[in-house]
């Protein structure tokens, strides 16, 4: 695994937002079961993965994740420590107000416009040097990725009453 | 060319297709909770391991086109991560033996291996200080990662009253 070329701003940005949103977990009340918590990590660890492989690299190449298109150290922590934390937030705060219809869309469209300001931070931090990539592609792409997120989450906790057999 | 990979695409798609329709019928012994886990974290694990060896060593080069990388993808997301979910089928079959598990383990790797092969015999990837022993060590990884999460996670559901 490659270190960092440089020790700077988007390495910073990285382990602060990684302390900020762990602090914000863990003084929150638990309110799923580890397995289900596990399902939301690796979940979007796989549709990061997923989605970087296909765009962030060539023949696509829309934009490189901290120093450039080689992978390393700060990009698999990006993975492994940042994306599950933030969509389990989402989740959490969506079980526990339920919101249904216009309530839900806005629910998401809010936390899509949130991420933004947070990409653009992350951009200024070149935690994410964009090429083709815009901050316009950003909001119906993060729409569509916490609509994915809920709906699977949904989908997952109604087959918790189910045993294998049945 | 074109042609070739449309071809090579829709091949795969099919295998996919009936791979992951053939999951359904791994529900005598896992969970469904586990099926989307267990084939999530290996799809996970492979592509990650996947990006490693093509972009931080370069051991492999693919063609850079669209297409290609939909087989790679397809290949490493789809076809790896189905096949995973039988083989943790296979280990945690009651009834099944060690020498039947150990037959099912090694049958996960003739298709892994067999398409990593046809890729670089068809001109996809191209080699450079990847040989057997790395496309082994790569295979073993992907397999032993996705075992030891499948071992974990159902700890966790029969801690929480989920499985059997």
């Amino acid at each position: 695994m490659n270190l960092p070329s440089r020790f700077d701003a988007n390495e910073w940005f990285i382990l602060a937002a990684t302390v900020l949103i762990y602090t914000v977990i863990l003084f929150m009340p638990r309110r799923f079961p580890l397995s289900q918590s596990l399902y939301i990590w690796v979940f979007n660890l796989f549709l990061a993965n997923l989605v970087d492989y296909v765009i962030a690299t060539k023949p696509l190449d829309l934009y490189d994740v901290n120093d450039g298109p080689d992978y390393e150290l700060f990009d698999l922590l990006l993975y492994l420590l940042l994306y599950g934390p933030a969509a389990y937030v989402i989740i959490y705060f969506y079980d526990r107000w339920k919101p249904k219809g216009w309530a839900a869309a806005l629910y998401v469209t809010g936390w899509a416009l949130i991420t933004i300001v947070l990409e653009w931070l992350a951009v200024m931090f070149r935690v994410y040097q964009f090429h083709a990539w815009t901050h316009l592609y950003s909001i119906p792409s993060y729409i569509a990725l916490y609509t994915l997120n809920l709906a699977m989450f949904r989908l997952l906790r109604s087959l918790y009453a189910k045993k294998p057999g049945a | 060319m074109d042609h070739v990979l449309i071809g090579i695409l829709a091949v795969i798609l099919v295998m996919v297709g009936l791979l992951l329709l053939s999951l359904r019928f791994t529900r005598n012994v896992l969970h469904p909770a586990e099926r989307i886990v267990n084939w999530l974290m290996s799809a996970a694990v492979s592509t990650h391991w996947y990006i490693v060896i093509t972009l931080t060593w370069k051991l492999i080069e693919y063609n850079k086109e669209l297409p290609v990388l939909f087989i790679l993808v397809l290949n490493r997301i789809f076809l790896i991560p189905s096949l995973t979910v039988w083989v943790i089928y296979g280990w945690f079959h009651r009834k099944w033996t060690i020498p039947q598990k150990a037959v099912v383990t090694a049958w996960w790797f003739l298709p892994v291996f067999g398409a990593e092969y046809l890729l670089h015999t068809l001109g996809l990837t191209e080699y450079h200080r990847w040989n057997q022993a790395a496309m082994l060590a790569d295979a073993l990884t992907m397999l032993g990662a996705s075992l030891a999460f499948a071992w974990f996670f159902r700890r966790l559901l029969l801690r929480e009253g989920e499985c059997p």
